[in-house]
């Protein structure tokens, strides 16, 4: 009889502990970018959280393949697969998953305020991640935009690294032979959406002291900013100093003197051309841009987004951004293994941060130009306004179908009836 | 009476097995075919944005939007020039191909056709890559031209990339087209090209009187096929080119795909994709009427 009512208490208690939760485990889907060291990365994060939080777990993966991240995510949602935390969202794609309401905005759980302090993070935050008063997206990296130059070659001719539009023109006409595959200049032609943000954007960016190229009202790229840049692409191609033809690694392997490039290709470049020599510099501008002044860039920048509408994994997504965040160690472990810096305004100044950057002088580099590094211009068009932009003004130019002036025109007619839809 | 009676329910038993048998396509078929295709126009004639709860009717205006867009017509025009190259190099590649195979003692016949039909089953992702490098500006076809002092842009100069994109698919279709060109000549009676030497026919008459029109029901099907492939081209171009250079290589299913999945025009993209059903079935029954033949074996 007693051991019958051993059993049955054992029981009871087993059931009610069930049913308040505290023996039940919550585990959340988590993706990040399909990238190699962000996958690693990840890969570790995730294995010390659970095993440290048997009833909070997390099972990750990285981002299925796909065209994009964004094409990838939406299918997912669109068909109930999506994650309940992710990585690897921009500005731009917050925003249309706020509009249709699938974010979750972080001001509302407790400790918001106290995280962004402690990943000192919270000017960066909210100055350019907000959306109409909340906070959707926790920033974890910023990517600073610069050309790289080729050293070698550029020391060969005896020249400066260019630094204008002019110093360019000038290097084409000493250099650059089509014929025997040396061209001045790599601009990206492809047709993809986000190419875009890699020269018109960042050109943009740099020209105007760091004017948004466009905001949620309107157009405002098509001025003298805008001009002098599409003019200075519409010289390279007719003259031949940019390359048409798509290439492997032109820059790396001399078929170009330089190029548009992501703290990314370090380790890349490091790997696999151990020998290639080069200069790293920030966007070009125009000739008569003051000397005095500093340059702006674009910042591929990415951050962390809550999905799920369930309380209880939305606790968990929580506390695990809370325990990732809050910890210089991660983000000392990121900035080692993925050669991205993360979001964070101290990174200059902390020792933590100069030891890595001491013994990697081309990220210190990128890290110069993290003050001036702009993020995408907030639109929930974004995707559909650069896909406009590519057809209307940046395709004319490169293949001489129209003049600098009138693509410009066009494209802030087109991108502005997008926008007031 | 009653044996007509046990004769129907002995039919009836063999129906029910027969649909029995047949119930996994049927169901396969209403399923994944079916149920799409109408959900489908149920959404061509709503706004939706395909992850939103949030659906409204807008009944004629997706339709109307998708014939007023130039890039309609932008699309039409390129599906045309693919197919018109991709036609003609398959049909001959794969016509040649089959002739050759004819030759070939019918024990090692087996070998080529596999050998051949590899790059059928092929992923079209991993080939389409390989492509991309083959024909990149330093990749080893532009390293041979260099050699006589050629460069092309297969991929960038917008007047031959659709042609550059039906070459890479003509190289997957030669084998499968090989095969139904293949079992044409083996329906040929071979009594006819006997005939035909002794009245003193040469290779080329024979080839022109008896093998091309006894084709004709072959030439027509690889020309319904190669016609549905030229307006459902998508995975080449996603790969390879994204549409560009200046639209020349965009598709009727890549504007779908991106309408759909990056603008989330869900309305738009099915809309597109009804009125893409239509004019590939208008280009099929046109070239069926113009070409078919019914005549071929009246004396």
């Amino acid at each position: 009889m007693k051991r019958i009512l051993f059993v049955l208490m054992v029981s009871v208690l087993v059931i009610a502990m069930a049913g308040t939760g505290l023996m039940a485990s919550t585990t959340i889907e988590f993706w990040t970018a399909p990238n190699p060291f962000q996958e690693a990365f990840w890969s570790e994060v995730v294995k010390e959280w659970n095993s440290t939080h048997p009833d909070q777990q997390i099972k990750w993966q990285v981002i299925p393949a796909g065209h994009s991240s964004e094409e990838v995510i939406l299918t997912a949602l669109a068909t109930g697969t999506g994650p309940d935390l992710s990585t690897n969202i921009f500005t731009g794609f917050a925003a249309q998953l706020i509009e249709n309401d699938y974010l979750v905005p972080f001001n509302q759980f407790d400790g918001f305020e106290e995280l962004l302090k402690a990943r000192a993070m919270e000017n960066i935050v909210k100055k350019g991640w907000g959306h109409h008063g909340n906070y959707y997206v926790l920033p974890l990296y910023t990517n600073p935009m610069a050309y790289w130059w080729n050293k070698d070659i550029l020391d060969e001719l005896g020249v400066d690294v260019p630094r204008t539009y002019g110093d360019v023109l000038k290097l084409g006409a000493q250099y650059n032979d089509p014929s025997k595959n040396k061209y001045t200049l790599l601009v990206r032609y492809e047709p993809a959406w986000w190419d875009r943000w890699f020269d018109f954007c960042l050109s943009y960016l740099a020209n105007s002291g760091g004017k948004p190229y466009w905001d949620e009202e309107k157009v405002l790229f098509n001025d003298e900013h805008g001009l002098k840049y599409m003019e200075f692409i519409d010289q390279l191609f007719r003259k031949q100093y940019a390359p048409i033809e798509n290439f492997q690694d032109p820059l790396q392997k001399g078929i170009v003197l330089g190029s548009i490039e992501g703290p990314w290709n370090i380790n890349y470049t490091k790997e696999a051309y151990p020998e290639f020599n080069y200069v790293i510099a920030p966007p070009l501008v125009p000739d008569d841009y003051p000397a005095d002044q500093p340059i702006h860039s674009f910042a591929d920048t990415k951050g962390m987004v809550m999905l799920t509408k369930d309380k209880r994994k939305q606790a968990v997504a929580w506390n695990f951004i809370k325990w990732f965040f809050s910890d210089i160690r991660h983000d000392v472990k990121w900035l080692e293994m993925t050669n991205m810096l993360p979001s964070r305004e101290d990174v200059l100044e902390r020792k933590e941060f100069a030891e890595y950057l001491s013994g990697n002088p081309e990220l210190a580099e990128y890290a110069k130009l993290l003050p001036y590094a702009v993020p995408p211009a907030l639109n929930s068009k974004t995707i559909e306004l650069q896909t406009k932009l590519n057809e209307v003004l940046w395709e004319p130019v490169i293949y001489g179908k129209k003049t600098p002036a009138k693509a410009l025109s066009d494209a802030e007619k087109e991108l502005n009836k997008i926008i007031k839809q | 009476m009653e044996s007509n009676l046990a004769e129907r329910r002995n039919v009836s038993a063999k129906n029910l097995i027969g649909y029995l048998f047949c119930s996994p396509y049927l169901i396969f078929t209403l399923v994944l075919w079916l149920y799409p295709f109408l959900w489908g126009i149920v959404i061509s004639f709503k706004k939706w944005n395909l992850i939103s709860p949030r659906q409204s009717w807008v009944w004629l205006k997706n339709y109307l939007d998708v014939l007023k867009d130039p890039m309609l017509w932008v699309m039409v025009r390129n599906s045309i020039y693919f197919m018109v190259v991709f036609t003609t190099l398959t049909t001959i590649t794969s016509l040649g191909l089959a002739l050759l195979i004819k030759q070939v003692p019918k024990k090692y016949t087996g070998f080529f056709v596999t050998g051949f039909l590899l790059s059928y089953v092929s992923s079209g992702v991993a080939y389409s890559m390989v492509f991309n490098l083959l024909f990149a500006g330093d990749g080893l076809v532009n390293n041979l031209l260099k050699t006589i002092g050629l460069k092309v842009g297969w991929f960038t100069n917008p007047k031959i990339a659709m042609a550059s994109i039906a070459m890479i698919v003509c190289w997957k279709f030669t084998g499968y087209y090989g095969l139904f060109f293949l079992a044409g000549l083996n329906n040929i009676d071979p009594t006819l090209y006997e005939a035909a030497v002794i009245d003193g026919a040469n290779a080329w008459q024979r080839f022109k009187k008896i093998t091309v029109p006894l084709l004709n029901p072959t030439f027509i099907m690889i020309i319904v096929f190669a016609t549905i492939t030229s307006f459902n081209l998508f995975t080449e171009p996603y790969m390879i080119t994204n549409g560009g250079p200046m639209n020349a290589t965009r598709t009727m299913m890549l504007e779908i795909y991106h309408r759909v999945f990056a603008l989330l025009q869900a309305g738009y993209g099915s809309a597109l994709a009804i009125v893409s059903a239509i004019i590939t079935f208008g280009f099929v029954w046109t070239f069926r009427k113009l070409f078919e033949r019914d005549d071929l074996y009246d004396v």
